[in-house]
């Protein structure tokens, strides 16, 4: 069987095939030659990759930018979980250990199966003890688009995240990239790109410094890429003088591509805005766009990149994912 | 809509088959003919370029497809599953290759993803040598060049 030789498949099918390989293959692949590599690293073709991989298996989340939504949480073991799904949720859903080492779900589910906005339930086993307890999740979220949810746990090994399987309903752990733990302030999770992420913060002196990493493949640790780092150039309003940060107007951030350095076309910076809004408090809010069709909001300590079809830009929200 | 009755196929090499519209819809392109032009509900349809063995295969695939959409009873998911399966495993590889081509061209969407799962399973694990062998696929990297995008993402090898 595999003799054979498929001469000279139209570019067409090729392109159907290529959507239906997990990302490690096709990494491998785009050395194969100039039109693969292309085809390939396109923004288009890696839409289209993730989008095919999140409707089918359970190898990716399949959600939007994470929002602070509560909608529950488990301060014991065996305790009922509420969720509620409406509307405007995404798809997003994360547990969290808080300081006592109980489990703490946010979840926000994505319905598009039908749209009824039924309260849906999750069953907390001890979760805490072992890391292999399982969550009882009803039909209704397992019906809905999201497929696993994810946490990193406080007071654990801090090089791993605990992620939930909501098809096979089982807990695991996914090894965090290997990155200096020590040097690190703060973990945030993110989803970027319909892809499980982390933005790691490193304090430097007076700067903010954050680094975008993605886990290419779900559950390949191997997998994790630093894709961006930002850092918050001047940014003494944000450490030392946070309540006047409107008042010392204007700071810049610069976003800039991992391995990119040099290339000063694909770095960007911009100014902080000033605002008069006085209610706005120490709250930061940054929209900016980095490359052709590619923008990023930075609220507060968040930063969520999503890309646009090229049609939505100045749709301004319309285009998040 | 032409009546729900019986159109006939006819291959390249002349090989004519009789099939139920409702398996023949399951090409977009032979359901969008019939939708336009009744008489290609009572004449013959040519199938330009698909020979009449993998014709047979294609009718065979939609024959059990379409009756299952009809019934899912008698039909039901897990015995499609098991006969996708046994269809794709039956294949050789030049069958794999026309039947490919064949149902993008008469966009049988179920089949044309299933032929297409099928290559990328056999072909995920290959390395960049043996996949340039299958798809003819000139190398025009130097070996700077592909030195350079094999070190960005060595995880992947």
């Amino acid at each position: 069987m595999t003799q054979g030789t498929f001469p000279d498949l139209p570019s067409e099918e090729i392109v159907i095939i290529l959507l239906s390989l997990p990302a490690e293959s096709l990494i491998r692949f785009m050395c194969l030659s100039k039109a693969w590599y292309a085809l390939i690293s396109s923004g288009k073709f890696i839409q289209k990759h993730l989008q095919v991989m999140a409707s089918r298996d359970n190898q990716y989340i399949s959600c939007g930018p994470p929002k602070d939504q509560y909608y529950g949480y488990g301060e014991n073991d065996n305790e009922i979980i509420e969720i509620e799904s409406d509307e405007d949720n995404n798809g997003v859903i994360k547990i969290e250990s808080d300081n006592d080492n109980n489990v703490v779900i946010e979840i926000e589910v994505d319905d598009i199966t039908d749209n009824n906005n039924e309260v849906n339930e999750i069953e907390v086993d001890d979760v805490t003890e072992d890391n292999t307890g399982a969550i009882e999740a009803d039909d209704d979220i397992s019906d809905a688009e999201v497929k696993m949810i994810f946490c990193r746990q406080i007071n654990k090994d801090e090089s791993m995240i605990l992620s939930f399987d909501l098809e096979k309903e089982i807990l695991q752990q996914i090894k965090l990239p290997n990155y200096d733990h020590a040097s690190i302030e703060h973990v945030e999770n993110v989803v970027y790109k319909d892809t499980l992420g982390f933005v790691v913060i490193h304090p430097i002196e007076r700067t903010e410094f954050y680094s975008l990493w993605v886990m290419k493949e779900y559950d390949v640790a191997d997998s994790w890429s630093k894709l961006f780092n930002v850092e918050i150039v001047d940014s003494l309003i944000l450490v030392e003088a946070k309540e006047n940060f409107l008042e010392q107007g204007r700071s810049s951030i610069r976003f800039y591509e991992e391995d990119d350095e040099a290339l000063p076309a694909k770095q960007m910076s911009i100014v902080l805005p000033e605002t008069e809004d006085a209610s706005m408090g120490n709250e930061l809010t940054v929209k900016g766009n980095y490359g052709e069709n590619e923008f990023f909001d930075y609220v507060s300590n968040e930063l969520i990149v999503y890309e646009v079809d090229v049609d939505d830009i100045g749709g301004d929200k319309n285009g998040r994912k | 809509m032409a009546s729900k009755g019986n159109l006939t196929l006819k291959s390249c090499n002349g090989k004519e088959f009789i099939v139920e519209e409702k398996v023949a819809v399951m090409s977009t392109t032979i359901k969008n003919m019939v939708d336009v032009d009744d008489s290609f509900a009572q004449g013959v349809i040519p199938i330009i370029g698909v020979d009449g063995k993998i014709l047979a295969k294609l009718i065979e695939y939609c024959k059990e497809h379409a009756e299952a959409d009809e019934d899912e009873e008698v039909k039901s998911e897990e015995y499609l599953k098991k006969f996708d399966e046994k269809f794709v495993d039956e294949l050789n590889l030049n069958d794999l290759y026309d039947l490919l081509k064949a149902s993008n061209y008469l966009e049988i969407t179920k089949l044309l993803n299933l032929l297409c799962q099928k290559v990328a399973s056999m072909i995920k694990g290959k390395k960049p040598e043996e996949i340039r062998r299958i798809f003819n696929i000139k190398n025009d990297f130097t070996p700077e060049e592909e030195e350079e995008i094999n070190r960005q993402n060595p995880w992947a090898f």
